[in-house]
């Protein structure tokens, strides 16, 4: 095999485990859908980033996809202190307007004589063949961030999962640590789009660990199940989507991951276990 | 002309969208909305797979399963496989959207034209091209035709069920106590909701539905105190972006339907910003 294969098989691979690490603890705080958000409210970022540089460099993208969605989390939690909305509303009408703002700047690029914006399209659906060796070494660091920031605040961010009060009460600020965990998600995702495109990045973050969760009820095999779900199918879908011609890899590995979660849930029959978890 | 019917076109999406937007919003279902709005994406190329056009009836047909599809996965998540909510929500529309690329990447072909740019972004620009004619006299393009129906049935249904839609929102326990069937109002919702989404995805796209359904409701929550007045505000403020959407859109030159979710988020931020409900002050009565 040839070095360009190595490159998606280990970039899908890094892609794998820090979404099922960073998706676990946000299932766990009920907050799976803001992953939905920021992956959706990313995409001005990612196209002013673009416009601005002029060119389809990953570190400039992400650092571009990094600040609307930390602008997007900034926003909702705004909202969440200003009005009375509920929070899906919240949610649903921050990404609608991040979404809106970045296809308005994208039709803007088009528009324009100058058009090299091929590779940006793909950011929608994600193509895992147009990654390169330096996007790996970026890769790598964040992902060794996010893992090493998951196992040094292991106790931490346990207790602000299932223990809020608890984890005041230690002296730990609630603030900080949802900061953390919103960019180690807007990260992530950042990350990902590249891989699996802006619509079905949040499925990569919830279905590894919803497939774990039916099989245990303790965090830390919580954790290594999804880092298993999320890496093997990861590699087994952009496998797929390579051998393949015309298939995309996003979607690809979405279906792996549902098939995943759907004969796991056949095979362990989950409704005949009335345990809950904590 | 064209602005004339460009604005009627993107009126009658966006009418019906706020109309349900606030239903909705009042019952917190939003994003049951989004997913369906999404979900429906696989319906639609199985319809267009069989039938081999992009004719509305079938596509109808196939929304209509794919939303009941939807609601059904969810609860099933729910209930029997104990999956919290955002998760079972998350995990139902990215499982049928990714169903819906990918069958669109096998099967549709090049040529075809249902890709994958048109169903996501929409183009409101083209889809006022396909003009309904009869006799020399310009009817309306094929979205308003195929909307205005929609609209005026769910004009009926809200109007005639209006009370009944209350309870449903607001104090589902008390219904099902005196008869109403709660859940029938529930499955009418999310048919009327695939249903739009299905005529609407040409014009503004499947993702940005979600924008139209949302950002009037809420705009409109800021100010109104009642059901009633918060259907009117809604109605009237989605008609209010989609004029100055096509307007701005034409003047700088970038695609139309985003322009309108713009306009609509900027007047939810500045609604937000002055409105007179605050959040330490009463809580909202039906």
């Amino acid at each position: 095999m040839d070095l360009s294969i190595w490159i998606v098989f280990i970039g899908t691979a890094l892609i794998g485990i820090s979404a099922a690490l960073v998706g676990t603890f946000t299932f766990l705080q009920k907050k799976s859908l803001i992953g939905d958000a920021i992956s959706h409210s990313i995409l001005p970022g990612i196209v002013l980033a673009y416009i601005v540089s002029g060119q389809r460099n990953t570190i400039i993208l992400m650092l571009g996809a990094f600040i609307a969605g930390w602008l997007a989390t900034q926003q909702i939690s705004w909202l969440q202190r200003k009005t009375k909305l509920k929070s899906d509303t919240i949610v649903a009408a921050t990404l609608s307007i991040f979404f809106a703002l970045g296809l308005a700047m994208l039709s803007y690029i088009q528009g324009r004589p100058d058009d090299g914006q091929a590779g940006l399209s793909d950011f929608l659906f994600g193509k895992i063949a147009a990654l390169n060796i330096e996007d790996l070494y970026l890769f790598s660091v964040v992902s060794f961030l996010i893992a090493a920031t998951t196992f040094f605040r292991y106790r931490v961010m346990f207790s602000f999962a299932f223990n809020k009060e608890f984890m005041i009460s230690k002296g730990f600020s609630l603030r900080w640590n949802d900061f953390i965990l919103n960019s180690m998600t807007i990260l992530v995702v950042a990350m990902g789009v590249q891989a699996v495109g802006v619509v079905l990045m949040s499925a990569l973050l919830i279905i590894p660990v919803l497939t774990a969760r039916m099989l245990t009820y303790k965090l830390r095999s919580l954790i290594s199940w999804s880092l298993i779900f999320g890496t093997s199918s990861s590699l087994l879908g952009s496998y797929i989507s390579i051998l393949g011609k015309n298939i995309p890899t996003g979607p690809c590995i979405i279906m792996v991951l549902s098939i995943c979660a759907i004969s796991v849930a056949l095979l362990v029959r989950v409704p005949f276990k009335r345990k809950r978890i904590q | 002309m064209n602005d004339v019917l460009m604005i009627l076109t993107a009126c009658s999406v966006a009418i019906p969208a706020s109309l349900l937007g606030v239903l909705l919003v009042s019952k917190s279902l939003v994003m049951v909305g989004d997913a369906i709005s999404h979900a429906v994406l696989p319906g639609i190329v199985v319809a267009y797979l069989l039938s081999g056009t992009k004719d509305s009836i079938p596509m109808l047909f196939g929304a209509a399963v794919t939303g009941f599809l939807t609601t059904f996965l969810i609860d099933f998540l729910r209930k029997k496989w104990r999956i919290q909510e955002d998760a079972a929500i998350g995990f139902t529309f990215t499982f049928l959207f990714a169903i819906g690329v990918l069958m669109i990447a096998l099967f549709a072909g090049k040529n075809s034209d249902l890709d994958q740019e048109c169903v996501l972004y929409g183009d409101l620009e083209t889809s006022i091209l396909d003009q309904v004619i009869v006799g020399e006299y310009l009817y309306g393009t094929r979205a308003i035709l195929q909307l205005l129906p929609l609209t005026v049935i769910l004009l009926l249904v809200i109007t005639i069920g209006f009370k009944g839609w209350k309870v449903w929102a607001f104090n589902p326990q008390f219904g099902s106590f005196v008869g109403i069937p709660i859940q029938a109002f529930q499955l009418v919702l999310m048919l009327l909701l695939s249903i739009h989404a299905v005529l609407s995805f040409e014009s503004v796209g499947v993702i940005l539905v979600v924008g139209l359904l949302v950002l009037p409701a809420a705009t409109a929550l800021q100010f109104s105190k009642t059901l009633a007045k918060t259907f009117w505000y809604s109605a009237c403020i989605g008609i209010v972006s989609c004029v100055i959407g096509v307007f701005l859109g034409k003047w700088i030159n970038i695609s139309i339907s985003p322009l309108i979710v713009c306009v609509n988020g900027l007047i939810f931020l500045i609604s937000v910003l002055i409105s007179p409900h605050k959040k330490s002050a009463v809580p909202n009565r039906i």
